[in-house]
């Protein structure tokens, strides 16, 4: 009987260790929780900011970076023509250049009407 | 059935049918070809689902019926029978099919002939008519050029165009496309359609050389094609084909004219060591001569020239040797034009006539 009664007080020990233990996870698990809807609010801003500040400098480019954009994923070997747009390329692609000559002419067209 | 048939007439019509069975089916019936009477003809089906061809063989019908026979046994003994009078008797009632021709009898097993699927009867829709040699010139001349890759379904076939008085073909691979366009008389509406790759090569293969009508009617989601006795009925292709109009240049800064013949055998030849390269051979184009080389590191090196008649800058370009001779092989001028617009832009081959095109894009090379 006395055996049982030791081993209900290890036992009892051991509880309260794990619920201190359990405590301090929680406390740790809020202190991250707080931090990341922290970072995220500081990110939305900083997102926020950068957008605007790039709409101020470029508004008149959205065509030439798109163009830009597409010619840079083209030479990175990928396809940006719309029958396998993302898929990577083994070759030229008469479609994809198709598209980049006709997007490069409508760039210059816009820019010399400007 | 009784019935006799001249084995030759036999074997040209089973031949003519047999590219229709299907090769690979979970569905035995449709590897059998169809036997039925009907007035003093016979006639044969055979089909895969998605392309029916339909033909009749002259016989005298001593006593009406049908039957499905196997097409890979049934077509071989009638090829390897005498050229007499095949004679040939159907069982109904346990599907089997006694042929004898001379002292040769075979016993074949088949299959009951109302389970065989019926061809999609196609009342309705647009129809026109064309040469036979004219539609298998504008096939031949465009068939090269249809991808092979299966995951793009709409790139598998050719695109039918009738528009602007003319009737027009395209095929492409996105790194070739090749267009043919011919003038079709009375031919007032605007409508496309892509034909699957199985159908054109067959058709390239049954249309004759000659001025004989070919009559094509053309539904939302089927097209028949009838001439010389022979009816062949295909699904089409559904989906988008891609803006062809777009990748075909409409300007060039330099023009090259050469002979046809003497063009493609250089290449040819070239071409022989390019096979290392991945086929890629180098062209540079000259005032009056175009020089040809290819480079085979533990081979050697071709080198080739070529007359021609430059207009514009003197330039380097490498292509791909089998696009070329698939694009150069098409040309029915004697003379063809080369259009380029620069060592990285796709470079245009014209025939003389200016009816063909083939639009090629060059390689990058080192």
């Amino acid at each position: 009987m006395e055996e049982i009664i030791s081993l209900l007080a290890h036992f009892q020990e051991e509880l309260q260790v794990l619920t201190n233990d359990f405590q301090k996870m929680k406390n740790t698990i809020y202190n991250i929780y707080k931090e990341n809807e922290k970072l995220k609010e500081e990110n939305q801003n900083l997102k926020k900011l950068l957008f605007t500040k790039e709409e101020e400098e470029e508004p008149d480019q959205e065509g030439g970076m798109g163009y830009d954009n597409l010619t840079r994923l083209y030479r990175e070997g990928f396809h940006v023509c719309h029958l396998n747009f993302g898929e990577g390329r083994e070759s030229d692609c008469l479609f994809c250049m198709g598209l980049l000559d006709n997007n490069l002419d409508e760039v210059e067209e816009e820019s010399s009407d400007k | 059935m009784k019935i006799e048939v001249n084995q030759k007439e036999f074997h040209q019509c089973i031949n003519t049918v047999r590219k229709g069975v299907s090769t690979k089916t979970t569905l035995p019936i449709l590897s059998g070809i169809l036997l039925k009477t009907e007035g003093d003809q016979l006639k044969l089906i055979g089909t895969d689902l998605e392309i029916g061809i339909e033909s009749f063989v002259d016989a005298n019908i001593i006593e009406s019926g049908e039957i499905v026979l196997p097409a890979n046994y049934f077509g071989n003994i009638i090829k390897e029978l005498p050229n007499d009078m095949v004679r040939m008797e159907v069982n109904q009632s346990n599907n089997t099919a006694f042929i004898k021709c001379g002292h040769s009898k075979f016993n074949i097993n088949g299959f009951a002939a109302d389970e065989f699927p019926t061809l999609p009867e196609i009342e309705s829709g647009y129809s026109f008519s064309i040469a036979q040699s004219k539609f298998k010139d504008i096939i031949n001349q465009v068939e090269f050029a249809i991808s092979q890759d299966e995951s793009k379904p709409f790139l598998n076939g050719g695109l039918l165009l009738l528009e602007e008085g003319e009737i027009k073909l395209v095929a492409t691979d996105t790194y070739r496309l090749s267009y043919c366009h011919s003038p079709l008389e009375d031919q007032e509406v605007k409508l496309e359609s892509i034909i699957p790759a199985k159908t054109i090569k067959e058709l390239s293969r049954l249309l004759d050389h000659s001025e004989e009508e070919l009559e094509i009617i053309i539904t939302d989601n089927q097209i028949l094609f009838s001439f010389s006795g022979i009816i062949m009925i295909s699904r089409l292709i559904e989906g988008q084909f891609p803006n062809y109009k777009y990748v075909i240049p409409n300007k060039s800064s330099i023009q090259a004219k050469a002979d046809k013949e003497n063009l493609l055998r250089a290449i040819k030849r070239a071409a022989l060591l390019a096979r290392q390269d991945a086929n890629i051979i180098k062209l540079n184009f000259a005032q009056d001569e175009l020089v040809i080389t290819a480079n085979a590191p533990e081979v050697g090196q071709a080198f080739e020239r070529v007359g021609i008649s430059l207009s514009g800058d003197e330039t380097e370009i490498a292509f791909n040797a089998n696009y070329l001779i698939d694009a150069l092989k098409a040309v029915d001028n004697e003379e063809v034009t080369l259009e380029l617009s620069g060592p990285l832009a796709p470079g245009v081959v014209k025939s003389q006539s200016g009816d063909y095109i083939c639009v090629i894009m060059p390689v990058r090379s080192a």
